[in-house]
């Protein structure tokens, strides 16, 4: 009896098996790109694929070629870039031809990271619902990445994504450099247009890469702030460094401009810890930000301005407010939103620059669709300004809207 | 014996007085080693930077401790009866992001924390049903559970933070008060008011685990199960109410912390599993279940608080600082060992 049901239950799996497979084999005709659709501006519509072709007249030019011959129709498919020709994937060329559905993928390190998931996901479906819009094609676009920065796992989704066909343009995100270098080579050698925002990959085979220049904006960020001191006859003695992720190179460059920026302005300006010495890396929890921000603060209550390379700069200017230090202790950093602006206008963050992370992330989507829909493209280093929020602009923008941020 | 269970709730043991109590250095050497390392590695940060001895200091480092310490009493009671929970981090998140939008949505902030509290109880007692009714180990349950409950919080915030300050419509302003005065009053001498909560329900959770029959049933299911059985306590029960505990105190923490910064976002509690694991364990429990302390619990809590502050304040780096709590806990449970081994005698529990 138990002997019969296992083999039943065996049957019925095997069964289970087979009609999976089945079905499988039925979704990949499904799924294989249908010929060429006749284009408006086509002389005339190819023959129903079960009659044959009626003979061409003889004082007639020759027919077009078969459909399944014919090159898919729209911009050129082809890139020249400085690692060489880029050629775009049959199955991405069709959907062009025959107005398919297109997957828009972003991938960033983390798609919790406050502010800037959220911000990077508004700009990338804001700009493929546009570059819809304009071409009347239908785009499916994606932010995918890990909660929090985790790299294998960012490269892993994307990995799979190729494999599974459901990348027609990728941008991405790198945390750090090297690790993306063989993923982004796969999906271009499968023909995926790519392209970097935000944090760069630069010896991968993108073809351009839309951010700000972190040194510079730091730099910029570090001018303006000594400027400010200057200004207001404020003494700046001593300095320090915070950082939610102290291995990024973002992060690098934006505390070695910021010192470069405000020592170029005040050149006596003291700092206690730098870019790689005696700084912690607080990640991006609110709540041990803010416990870390305030040890730190008051462990060095000497200090009289603290740049924070990211959001954290918001729980710097919480602690500075609450440890009634508001007047003795300022802070500048980077990113905006509604409560960092506040801290703006009391006084307390003296600066923050505005990366923009949406319209990095837009500006993705529009190469996405110049590509594709144009054949136009660009490569190396978009660079995107950063905006400088101080006391003088805060109050002329709703920082509450992620497009602003 | 007439075979009756003292009632729930009943002092126990019961205070005859017949024989006197050890010391209590001799019955929690653990808790006085603890304390002596948190005294020397004071008395160090002190030493290398001054200002981590301030009053000021002190107490931004023990509200600061208060989230760790009220996910740690929640955790304790779960490991003595030998469980584990690794979804308090992603509760904590949760709860507060929930509270928080329905807050927003425009349910009064009363009804919006206690959906908050209900909601971190409901987690718990998922836990619990997958962990006892379906027969899963709690590892497997719990870790499962963290990540179904933070794709909630990402699916219910959008991969948003919320700061109901700048909610368009602004929350109501005096509900807004009262959700300020949760966790960010100062009472008297600048005592942050999260202290008092932890000290508060520290006491409570003292009580129900050491002067309880409650207390001393998990104690008796966590070092064993097979005895807790034949002596026909309910051992389901039991796990169900620690679990469903453990997921209160964390919404608790995590509302309080809300309450705190005014905003909260969807990472919110994901550093946090470590440091709670690390302090319980730290106080003396062990993850085999049967054994833990609520005071070993809030003085672990306060050790890797203090290693934590003060590696900060003297700025030694992201790296060192993981190494140092890293290499305390693993120290801390490899001189228990030895401790144990010491203490124990053939037939004789220590």
């Amino acid at each position: 009896m138990k002997t019969r049901h296992v083999r039943s239950l065996t049957a019925i799996a095997v069964l289970s098996a087979l009609a999976l497979v089945a079905a499988a084999c039925g979704d990949d005709e499904e799924a294989a790109p249908p010929p060429a659709a006749p284009q408006p501006e086509a002389p005339a519509p190819p023959p129903p694929a079960d009659e044959p072709p009626p003979p061409p007249p003889a004082d007639e030019p020759p027919p077009p070629p078969e459909p399944a011959d014919e090159m898919p129709s729209g911009p050129p498919h082809t890139a020249e870039l400085p690692w060489g020709t880029f050629t775009l994937a049959d199955s991405i060329a069709d959907k062009i031809a025959n107005n398919g559905e297109f997957n828009f993928v972003l991938s960033i390190e983390g798609t919790a990271i406050p502010i800037f998931g959220a911000a990077m996901d508004e700009g990338w479906s804001r700009g493929s619902g546009e570059i819809s819009a304009e071409h009347g094609v239908d785009i499916s676009a994606r932010t995918i990445g890990p909660l929090q920065t985790d790299i294998p796992a960012q490269v892993a989704e994307i990995d799979s994504l190729i494999d599974a066909g459901q990348i027609d343009c990728l941008a991405f995100e790198a945390h750090e450099p090297g690790p993306y270098v063989d993923i982004i080579a796969k999906a271009v050698d499968a023909g995926i247009p790519t392209f970097g925002v935000n944090a760069d990959s630069p010896d991968s085979k993108r073809f351009a890469f839309f951010a700000l220049d972190e040194l510079s904006a730091g730099t910029l960020a570090g001018t303006l702030t000594g400027e400010w001191a200057v200004d207001n006859g404020i003494a700046l003695e001593k300095a320090g460094l915070l950082t939610g992720s102290v291995e990024g190179p973002w992060a690098q460059n934006r505390m070695n401009g910021f010192m470069a920026g405000i020592s170029a302005v005040l050149p006596d300006l003291e700092f206690v810890n730098g870019p790689n010495t005696d700084i912690e890396s607080q990640g991006w929890d609110p709540p041990q930000q803010y416990a870390a921000s305030e040890a730190w603060i008051l462990g060095h209550p000497d200090v009289d301005i603290i740049f924070h390379t990211d959001q954290g700069v918001e729980f710097v200017a919480k602690v500075i407010a609450d440890q009634g230090l508001t007047g003795d202790m300022y802070t500048s950093g980077f990113n905006m939103n509604p409560a960092i602006a506040d801290f703006i206008s009391d006084g307390v963050v003296v600066v923050t620059m505005v990366q923009g992370f949406s319209n990095q992330a837009y500006n993705g989507a529009n190469a996405c669709g110049d590509f594709l829909f144009k054949g136009e493209f660009e490569t190396g280093h978009v660079i995107l300004d950063p905006l400088a929020a101080t006391q003088d602009n805060v109050d002329s923008v709703d920082w509450s809207q992620p497009e602003n941020q | 014996m007439n075979g009756r269970q003292p009632d729930e709730g009943a002092t126990f043991p019961p205070d005859t007085g017949a024989r006197r109590r050890p010391a209590f250095a001799v019955r929690n050497p653990r808790v006085i080693g603890l304390l002596i390392a948190i005294f020397l590695v004071g008395m160090s940060f002190s030493i290398v930077n001054p200002n981590f001895l301030t009053v000021r200091n002190m107490l931004g480092m023990v509200r600061a401790m208060s989230s760790l310490g009220l996910l740690a009493l929640g955790l304790t009671l779960v490991i003595i009866v030998g469980e584990l929970d690794l979804s308090i981090g992603a509760i904590y998140g949760f709860t507060a992001m929930l509270a928080g939008t329905v807050w927003i949505d425009g349910v009064h902030v009363v009804p919006a924390l206690l959906i908050g509290l209900g909601a971190g109880v409901f987690v718990g007692f998922l836990n619990a049903a997958l962990t006892t009714w379906a027969g899963i180990p709690s590892f497997i349950v719990t870790l499962g559970m963290l990540n179904a409950v933070e794709g909630m919080t990402l699916l219910i915030s959008g991969a948003r933070g919320i700061n109901p300050k700048y909610a368009e419509p602004p929350v109501p302003a005096g509900e807004w008060d009262i959700f300020r005065a949760l966790g960010a009053t100062k009472l008297p001498l600048d005592i942050p008011v999260q202290v008092v909560w932890l000290l508060g329900l520290a006491i409570l959770f003292w009580v129900l685990l050491h002067r309880t029959l409650f207390g001393f049933r998990l104690a008796a299911i966590g070092s064993n199960t097979p005895a807790a059985r034949a002596a026909r306590l309910s051992i389901t029960r039991h796990k169900f109410i620690v679990f469903m505990l453990g997921g209160a105190m964390a919404a608790a923490a995590g509302m309080l912390d809300f309450s705190f910064l005014g905003s909260t976002d969807p990472s919110a509690g994901r550093s946090l599993l470590f440091p709670v694991f690390a302090a319980v364990i730290v106080g003396g429990a062990t993850l085999t279940g049967g054994r833990a302390t609520i005071i070993g619990t809030i003085v672990g809590a306060l050790l890797l608080s203090v290693l934590s502050n003060g590696l900060s304040i003297i700025g030694v780096g992201a790296f060192a600082k993981s190494i140092f709590i890293g290499t305390a806990t693993i120290g801390a449970v490899m001189l228990d060992r030895f401790t144990y081994r010491k203490r124990a005698r053939p037939g004789q529990a220590p």
